[in-house]
């Protein structure tokens, strides 16, 4: 089977648009092949899509026909891929022009596949262009490399997105905004690593609190007008206990003083009453607590506001907390620990004398873990070049191997997953496999197991390759493709800045929205860590839920916050589409979108993308004000009635209808508007369904298109790059294997690391 | 010590809480030791999304005689240093056989006047915009040659619209024809760039940049012989690495200069991104004032919202997404919705163009005299998508080269471009060209 999905449409539709795409694969010589031009496809194609395509100005820029000879046509994959894809997906020819019977577009479709088939060994195994680490990246590789939590979330600007992925070295560019943020973040790691000895006093004023969950701040205070908190990130060099001291006030009113919380994280550390004007700030002592190495996120909460506007007396109207400041003072008694990301960089303090001699060994491996490779002696040099310029400042030696520790964040053989060589092809060596492999399950920079293989020359091996692939999935570190991998495949993204109107869905919540995205990525979670088939994914017996989510979706005996496994109790959901977060990424904030989910279902599980609307048509537009009074059905119908709309929206309404039962929210519902929700739907190819249990009936036909378009998702992710018409070959050989082994999730990751796209390099990208 | 506590404006956040001092101190750093000369003239570029109401929009008369239509009503107070500009035309949003996609299009063409291509992976292309022309003639004059503002991050999920990538309809700032320049969002950052945080300042500040200096020797070095190791698409990548690090070289020199300059006491820090969108529009607003005022750059883009976007408006009582309304197949119900949020970002608009007027200049006159602020859009009507007659006004006498209080029209399909050549010109800028200009505007 081939397959070739949205990205590689779109590199296609740029081939037709006539801009350059070097290395177009060819197809084998028509020679090769059983299938031929002129006998087996001239004639189907010039009965159905003649009349059409066969013009000076085809439609698409596409004409099949327009060939002298086999072997010319044989030179334009790109171009059959594209007819394939049209005619498998039943889009063309389109309706109300004459069809073929089922039994001609099956035999065109298995003559296409022919024509296009050639042996995986013979084909290019694609260019990746050089990676800059995206957030995700830099902060796994931060955190293996050094032990040290950064987030880079808040802080640097998003990567850009391409092919549904945002790590295609294509599309990730550098700015001198990023550069600098590169540099800010270099030294706030390096200051996170290594720690200065000594007791510390840390003094917050209240003006430093984050209020973006209520409070504001008003010059160097922090003031609660509401019941609400404000949070402050605590920056500890050594783990220990602290004293934690605020320095607070309140506007008084009411029968009680301000009464004021200190929480650090959800635990309540004490409680204090805060009679106490804001001319006279006093001083509240907390417990001692433990704070860990690293951020430590205290809070401080205004429990019992109170508010009489029309109190004669003005000063007894409004209660207010003022906080003033917050001072943390510490390690208290015991030995202190130091952090490991300092032990790790300094095992023992060095002699006098021998600072350089330590920075050396120590900077060597860092830099050959972060470069992915062994430093060389100059590269290492240079950054002992820097700790010298610190010491010979006088800085102590833990200040200087800061610097050059910043100075392994901020290089390009770090920040930049690099493949060297000109525009030669090539086997990858062993390294540059150990980091494919590292930024593909960890997002991150290889282990010492992998480091070590390589060293051995031993990651070329597919028999280890496999293995480590396995062992990586099996290790912690292989449940960020969660995060990483799925969460874009799924596109849970979308779901941070999708917000429900509230006079429509009063019952939703941000926490509900959240325990949705985590229900997505937990049941990934769970397929890929029991090797699970990933045709649970279409339908499951297996939920996810807490108790918001099990009273969101009417289940019974489940409450709690915490998300865990259980059966079913009924058909309706089961699988991604029953799941609300996808449900609700493709909703709109009043109503929910047929067509959205539709679409989603076509490029995210058969990857068959409808192609973009033609010039002219925008999406649904009543014509008047009755329309809102329809149903959206009867609104999608009438749109649907316009022959430039119909093609596709044949191809996505139907299948957003059969899940027309889950309103915006993903909640289940039997009428919308008053009116009973119809949950029929009829494909192009005439199948007929109701419900969402027929939906996932009908694409469990489809099993084996879902998992070309899975192994061709991985491999997009894998590799960091878009997937050619070239590709498909791997994509099929990944596809069949798995398929042959129950759909097994690992067969997939392992089908992807033995691909020659995996291992091997082009000549030209 | 005694403070008043105002309970609404405590309740309004950190927008409303931003105590600014008369800055006069901190105003142009080159200028602080010298005798004061001619204010440098700012530029800023604010974009909004999905169109506007232009029934509400256009003023009826042309030239000075002319009444505010109600969408441009929050600006009442200063009509005098307006400009609206009528008839403008942006054709390269337009499909030119591209097919759908008017929102990415008309994102990235704003300030271009390029054909951005249609992909939505690699090979994003368009062309370099109209501030960063200016950047690459004034931006040596300050610390950051440009600011690039938004309320919302990119997108971060698929391609945006109808086979665009994500980057064309969340950028209007282009560097260079393939490279987009990212937006910082939260007002906090924003600052910190401008001012540092706290703890800068000082000998430590002084041991600090020497080390970074040091720093971008040693990458920049790295990054050069790696250049030559490479396949050509790959050094094109590394090119950008470097271009980036020498950037950063240069205002690693200025800030020498800048730090003594900015103790901004009286300054409030923003502590994040306001929970409202008003109050998020307003502090960002605050945040270029302060950036100008200070003269760490005299340009700016600034994108309220990215195109396409479809947030809903619930402060202006719209509950339904922008973009769905802006559809709105001239339903009642739904023009009146959209006229809602257009005014809403007007509303916010006029703030910033408040504050810019109550900002004193040291050689006399305000920021708002001497800046050229453009707002408006790619889009004319948000259900037509058409790119013609687009929604542009001007705030600001450019130092005394705008001659301002009029609505001008101009004939049909001029091209927006010769604006920003105009623009250009009233900055002492020699850029003849600029996308598909075809000369300069009369104003």
């Amino acid at each position: 089977m081939h397959s070739v999905s949205k990205p590689a449409m779109l590199v296609l539709s740029l081939v037709a648009l006539g801009f350059g795409f070097l290395g177009v694969p060819r197809p084998a010589e028509a020679s090769d092949t059983t299938v031929s031009y002129e006998k087996d496809l001239t004639p189907p194609l010039k009965k159905y899509c003649g009349a059409c395509h066969s013009t000076p100005e085809p439609p698409a820029g596409v004409n099949p026909l327009k060939f002298k000879s086999g072997a010319e046509a044989a030179k334009d994959a790109a171009l059959w891929d594209r007819v394939l894809r049209a005619v498998r997906s039943g889009h063309m020819p389109p309706k109300g022009t004459p069809q073929p019977t089922k039994a001609e577009r099956d035999l065109l479709i298995s003559k296409l596949e022919g024509f296009l088939k050639t042996e995986c060994g013979m084909k290019t195994p694609g260019r990746v262009t050089v990676r800059r680490l995206n957030r995700a990246e830099y902060a796994y590789s931060v955190k293996d490399l050094l032990g040290v939590d950064f987030d880079p979330s808040d802080v640097f600007p998003n990567d850009d997105v391409g092919y549904g992925f945002d790590n295609i070295g294509d599309v990730l560019s550098m700015s001198p905004m990023l550069m600098e943020k590169y540099l800010d973040a270099a030294e706030t790691i390096a200051a996170r690593a290594l720690v200065t000895a000594g007791s510390q006093k840390i003094g917050i004023t209240g003006g430093e609190f984050k209020t973006d969950k209520g409070g504001a701040v008003r010059d160097d205070l922090l003031v609660l007008a509401t019941t609400s908190e404000a949070s402050v990130d605590v920056e500890i060099p050594f783990e220990g206990d602290y004293r934690v001291t605020l320095t607070a006030s309140g506007t008084q009113a009411g029968p009680e003083p301000c009464k004021m919380r200190l929480l650090k994280g959800q635990e309540v550390l004490q409680q204090f009453d805060v009679p106490n004007l804001p001319t006279q700030p006093a001083t509240y002592s907390g417990p001692t607590v433990r704070l860990r190495a690293g951020s430590n996120r205290l809070r401080v909460a205004f429990i019992n506001d109170f508010y009489q506007p029309e109190n004669p007396d003005p000063n007894r109207r409004d209660r207010n907390l003022i906080v003033h400041r917050i001072d943390i003072e510490g390690p208290i008694g015991g030995s202190v620990e130091l952090p490991e990301s300092h032990r790790r960089l300094v095992p023992e303090p060095p002699a006098k004398g021998r600072e350089l001699v330590a920075a050396k060994k120590a900077l060597t491996t860092l830099a050959s873990r972060a470069f992915r490779r062994p430093a060389t002696p100059t590269e290492t040099e240079r950054l002992v070049a820097l700790v010298q310029l610190g010491l010979k400042d006088g800085e102590t030696y833990e200040s200087a191997l800061r610097i050059g520790v910043a100075g392994v964040l901020i290089s390009p053989q770090f920040l930049f997953r690099l493949e060297e060589g000109g525009d030669k092809a090539r086997d990858l060596n062993d390294y540059e496999i150990g980091a494919r492999l590292a930024s593909f399950l960890w997002s991150s920079v290889p282990d010492a197991s992998l480091t070590n293989l390589a060293a051995a020359g031993k990651l070329k091996d597919p028999a280890v390759l496999e293995s480590e692939a396995l062992r990586m999935l099996a290790d912690p570190k292989g449940r960020r493709l969660g995060e990483t991998f799925a969460s874009q495949w799924l596109q849970l993204g979308k779901l941070e800045s999708l917000k429900l109107t509230r006079n429509y869905f009063p019952m939703f919540t941000e926490k509900l929205k959240e325990d949705m995205r985590v229900e997505a990525l937990t049941f990934f979670d769970d397929i890929a860590t029991h090797d699970r088939s990933i045709l649970d994914f279409i339908d499951s017996e297996r939920m996810f839920v807490n108790g918001r989510l099990a009273t969101h979706y009417e289940m019974t005996g489940i409450t709690g916050d915490e998300i865990r496994e259980v059966k079913r109790q009924s058909n309706r959901r089961g699988g991604l589409l029953g799941m609300g977060a996808v449900l609700l990424l493709n909703s709109n904030p009043t109503r929910t979108s047929p067509t959205k989910r539709g679409k989603w279902i076509l490029e995210q599980i058969l990857g068959e993308p409808p192609p973009p609307p033609p010039p002219g048509v925008e999406v649904l537009k009543p014509e008047a004000n009755e329309n809102r009074m329809k149903t959206l059905r009867a609104q999608l119908e009438a749109h649907r009635s316009d022959p430039g709309c119909a093609n596709c929206h044949s191809r996505m309404d139907p299948l957003g209808f059969g899940l027309e039962n889950f309103d915006a929210s993903g909640a289940w519902r039997n009428k919308d508007n008053f009116i009973a929700v119809d949950a029929s739907g009829e494909l192009p190819d005439g199948s007929k369904f109701a419900g969402p249990k027929e939906l996932r009936e009908i694409l469990l036909q489809r099993k084996d298109r879902f998992a070309a378009h899975f192994a061709e998702t991985m491999l997009t992710f894998a590799l960091g790059r878009g997937i050619t018409p070239d590709d498909t070959c791997f994509v099929d050989e990944i596809a069949k294997k798995a398929t042959e082994n129950d759909y097994r999730f690992t067969e997939f990751v392992k089908g992807v690391v033995r691909s020659d796209a995996f291992r091997k390099r082009a000549a030209k990208p | 010590m005694s403070i008043h506590l105002d309970r609404r404006t405590l309740l309004k956040g950190a927008g409303a809480a931003i105590a600014l001092p008369a800055l006069e101190a901190m105003s142009p750093t080159t200028a602080l030791a010298c005798t004061p000369k001619a204010a440098p003239v700012r530029m800023a570029f604010c974009f909004v999304p999905n169109g506007i109401d232009m029934a509400n929009w256009t003023p009826a008369a042309d030239g000075a005689a002319f009444e505010l239509p109600k969408l441009l009503k929050p600006l009442e107070a200063h009509k005098n240093s307006m400009t609206v500009f009528t008839g403008l035309t942006q054709h390269h949003a337009r499909a030119n056989g591209d097919g759908p996609g008017d929102h990415a299009r008309s994102a990235a063409a704003w300030l271009t006047g390029m054909q951005p291509r249609k992909t939505s992976g690699s090979d994003i292309r368009a062309g370099i915009s109209a501030d960063q022309v200016a950047a690459q003639f004034l931006g040596k004059e300050t610390r950051f040659a440009s600011l690039e503002l938004g309320c919302e991050r990119g997108a971060v999920a698929g391609d945006c619209d109808s086979g665009y990538s994500c980057a064309y309809s969340s950028s209007i700032s282009w560097r260079g024809e393939a490279n987009p320049n990212p937006k910082e969002v939260n007002p906090r950052l924003v600052f910190e760039r401008l001012f540092g945080t706290k703890n800068s300042g000082g000998p430590e500040e002084a041991k600090r940049r020497k080390y970074r200096a040091s720093l971008l020797d040693l990458v920049m070095e790295d990054a050069t012989t790696l250049k030559g190791r490479l396949g050509a698409k790959d050094a094109r990548k590394l090119d950008e690495y470097l271009t980036s690090v020498r950037e950063i070289e240069v205002r690693l020199q200025k800030a020498e200069a800048a730090t003594a300059k900015l103790a901004l006491e009286g300054v409030i820090r923003p502590s994040g991104i306001p929970a409202n969108f008003d109050e998020h529009i307003r502090l960002m607003g605050d945040m270029l004032v302060l950036a100008f005022q200070a003269d760490q750059t005299r340009i700016a883009t600034f994108m309220f919202a990215n195109e396409g976007s479809n947030r809903s408006y619930t402060q202006a009582g719209v509950g339904e997404g922008h973009h769905d309304m802006s559809h709105h197949g001239s339903d009642p119900y739904k023009l009146e919705r959209k006229s809602r949020i257009d005014l809403f970002h007007l509303q916010q608009f006029a703030y910033f163009v408040d504050r810019l007027a109550s900002t004193k200049e040291e050689g006399g006159g305000t920021l708002l005299d001497n800046s050229m602020i453009v707002y408006g859009g790619g889009i004319s009507d948000g259900d037509r998508h058409n790119h013609d007659n687009l929604p542009i006004l001007m705030m600001g006498g450019g130092g005394g080269k705008v001659r301002t209080g009029r609505h001008i029209r101009y004939p049909e399909n001029t091209p927006l471009n010769n604006l920003f050549l105009s623009m250009f010109e009233r900055m002492g800028i020699a850029a003849e060209r600029l996308g598909d200009s075809t000369g300069r505007l009369l104003f």
